[in-house]
């Protein structure tokens, strides 16, 4: 363990909205008590499913943003009038400028865009491309973010599918490193929409029961939706990114590759980076979808990677909430910081009876005692890999 | 933040084959559909339109900085990703039973280029694709130099988008578009130097056959460094009085 690069750059505030609540505090109530909450999916779809949709009508945007409405900017908005006393003090801490927003996104509000297209050819009036894009698109949750926030610095949307938000991480760890910023806003946003759930069931991937990761009945992945903010400063008191560990399978574009090379390295890097070894980790977060060909390789990989010696507990949170794609990295992330904060681990809600070719630690009720040092994985189509580092509070 | 060298470039559109045909407006009307080597056999088959022109540009960058494209970084940016696979969803959506083809939906992702790249290329190092509006050229110009600087290693940053249909058109967004620059973090053999990325300059002028579309506002910087002429650069289209911009050095690159 080296001492000296475990500095990292602390998380001082953050906030949720998912199928578990419409604010951090609930969701982590639930997510502590081991309750999923799971629904129908949106209206419209022609087959069963299990989704993780926000069940709740959140408020519409103000008068002056209309223009950007749409289902997933309202997630935005929610989840950053929880923080905004957090904002406004990195508004006045280090001055617009030098606050940048980096956040994840797969698909952003591609619902708005579906209805474009259907009432175009049903003949209903259409509007134009550009207001389509201000609520449909990433253009339109970048608009909204800088308006709510106020923050003037860097822009991005990461846009690598469900590895979206854990990698606006590493690019604003990177915009920290160079000193062009001293705070981000990370996160991500993703609402459901028929592409992602016809897609994925036309992959053979979406489950209709409810998402068992590890389990040796998993049967497939449970979409979700919602948004994740954290605040990430130069200083600052709280958990803290230590490392991030990227790379690419280059193996198949939705089929992770068997040997778990890619997970693996990323792990691996994030360690390192960290100044940890694999010993020093208590928990990881798995990336965990739920389908067969997922878990197995992430379980391996991780076996491999942290050898015979460690034993860190390894949960899948997705049971909880579904898979939330582009803003699934930040979700679990925030979920990781609870752990480090709060010393627990949830349950890996859906795990029992874990799959016997599985060789990790799995809990499989809430686990109460000291997280030093966490791993957040996340991997996507394309072949792309995420691991984040997170330690403690000093 | 610290300098970056430009090492390559690669250009693809209708008409143009490279970013010399671009630069000096040498329009080849044969120049119909990108070539894309780097993709073989079935990967070719599959790949779309817009991976296609976007692994062109990124094969083209990496030919003419000299570095491997099995090895070097990435960084990929589209304001609209896979359009018109996504327009296809949508038409077989209203189709029969609604299903949709698993081939079009993984290729719906913004990160199908650099997957494909990727995986035809056996290139394991990390990639990142960018999306957004008016500021998504500084954002993939900031992204691709952090990379190149805290890896040091290539990093073959990409533009591309495609032309946009009904309902979603917009203005001058019917040429198809793919640009590519190779950044290093050593001068040697490089064309220009590039710092200073900061949001302090106006706002650029359509460039002429593409309109507004956002990635067209990076072709001001290529111009300007392939005509070898110093000085700061906007990066943004738009509005606002004050949008992102870049030194542009060419004596000390």
């Amino acid at each position: 363990m080296n001492k000296d690069k475990q500095k990292g750059f602390p998380i001082t505030a953050w906030s949720a909205v998912n199928s578990l609540g419409t604010n951090t505090k609930e969701i982590i109530k639930n997510l502590r008590n081991g309750s999923s909450r799971l629904f129908d999916p949106p209206e419209g779809t022609p087959f069963q499913a299990v989704c993780g949709r926000v069940d709740t009508e959140l408020p519409a945007l103000s008068l002056d943003l209309q223009g950007y409405d749409s289902r997933n900017n309202r997630f935005v908005q929610q989840a950053i009038s929880e923080i905004e006393p957090s904002l406004r003090a990195a508004l006045d801490r280090w001055g617009p400028k030098r606050v940048g927003i980096c956040v994840g996104s797969s698909t952003s509000a591609m619902d708005e865009l579906e209805t474009a297209y259907t009432d175009q050819i049903q003949g209903r009036k259409v509007p134009s491309g550009s207001a389509l894009f201000a609520r449909g698109s990433a253009e339109g949750l970048v608009h909204i973010l800088r308006e709510l926030s106020g923050f003037l610095g860097p822009t991005a949307v990461i846009s690598n599918a469900c590895a979206s938000s854990g990698k606006a991480f590493a690019s604003a760890k990177r915009w920290l490193d160079a000193d062009l910023v001293d705070a981000v806003l990370v996160g991500g946003a993703d609402s459901l929409c028929q592409t992602t759930l016809r897609g994925f069931r036309a992959l053979g991937l979406l489950s209709d029961q409810p998402s068992r990761p590890f389990s040796q009945d998993r049967s497939g992945i449970n979409l979700g939706e919602g948004s994740a903010l954290l605040l990430m400063e130069r200083t600052g008191e709280g958990p803290r990114l230590l490392g991030v560990g990227e790379s690419t399978d280059a193996h198949h574009m939705t089929t992770p590759d068997p040997e778990g090379k890619g997970a693996s390295a990323a792990m691996q890097a994030a360690v390192r980076e960290s100044g940890l070894s694999m010993i020093d980790i208590d928990y990881i977060n798995a990336h965990g979808t739920g389908t067969r060909a997922n878990d197995i390789v992430e379980a391996n990989a991780i076996r491999a990677c942290v050898g015979p010696r460690a034993q860190p507990l390894v949960a899948s949170t997705k049971g909880y909430v579904g898979h939330t794609l582009g803003t699934a990295g930040a979700t679990e992330a925030i979920f990781v910081l609870e752990s480090l904060v709060g010393g627990w681990v949830p349950e890996s809600v859906g795990a029992a009876p874990l799959d016997p070719d599985i060789h990790i630690d799995v809990p499989l009720k809430l686990w109460q005692g000291e997280i030093k040092f966490a791993l957040s994985n996340s991997f996507a189509f394309g072949g792309s890999n995420i691991s984040l580092a997170f330690g403690a509070p000093e | 933040m610290s300098p970056v060298f430009v090492k390559g470039f690669g250009l693809w559109s209708l008409g143009f084959c490279d970013v010399m045909a671009w630069l000096t407006q040498n329009r080849d009307s044969t120049v119909l559909k990108p070539e894309a080597r780097l993709l073989k056999g079935a990967l070719k088959r599959r790949s779309s339109n817009v991976t296609r022109m976007a692994v062109e540009a990124y094969s083209q960058a990496a030919n003419d900085a000299g570095c491997s494209p099995n090895t070097a970084h990435s960084v990929w940016a589209t304001a609209h990703g896979e359009h018109e696979t996504a327009l296809r969803l949508f038409e077989t959506m209203h189709e029969g039973e609604g299903k949709v083809s698993p081939t079009n939906f993984h290729n719906s992702v913004h990160n199908s280029p650099s997957g494909y790249a990727s995986i035809s290329a056996k290139n394991t190092a990390p990639s990142t694709t960018l999306t957004g509006g008016s500021e998504l050229v500084a954002a993939a110009l900031i992204e691709a130099s952090c990379m190149a600087r805290s890896f040091n290693n290539d990093t073959i940053l990409v533009f591309a988008d495609e032309a946009l249909k009904p309902p979603f058109d917009l203005p001058g967004s019917e040429q198809p578009l793919a640009v590519a620059l190779c950044l290093g973090s050593e001068s040697n053999g490089s064309h220009a130097k590039i710092s200073g990325i900061r949001r302090d300059s106006a706002p650029l002028q359509p460039v002429e056959g593409f309109g507004h579309l956002h990635i067209s506002a990076i072709l001001p910087l290529v111009e300007q460094i392939l005509k070898k002429r110093s000085g700061r650069v906007s990066l943004e289209f738009g509005e606002n009085e004050e949008v992102w911009g870049v030194d542009v050095d060419i004596e000390n690159s």
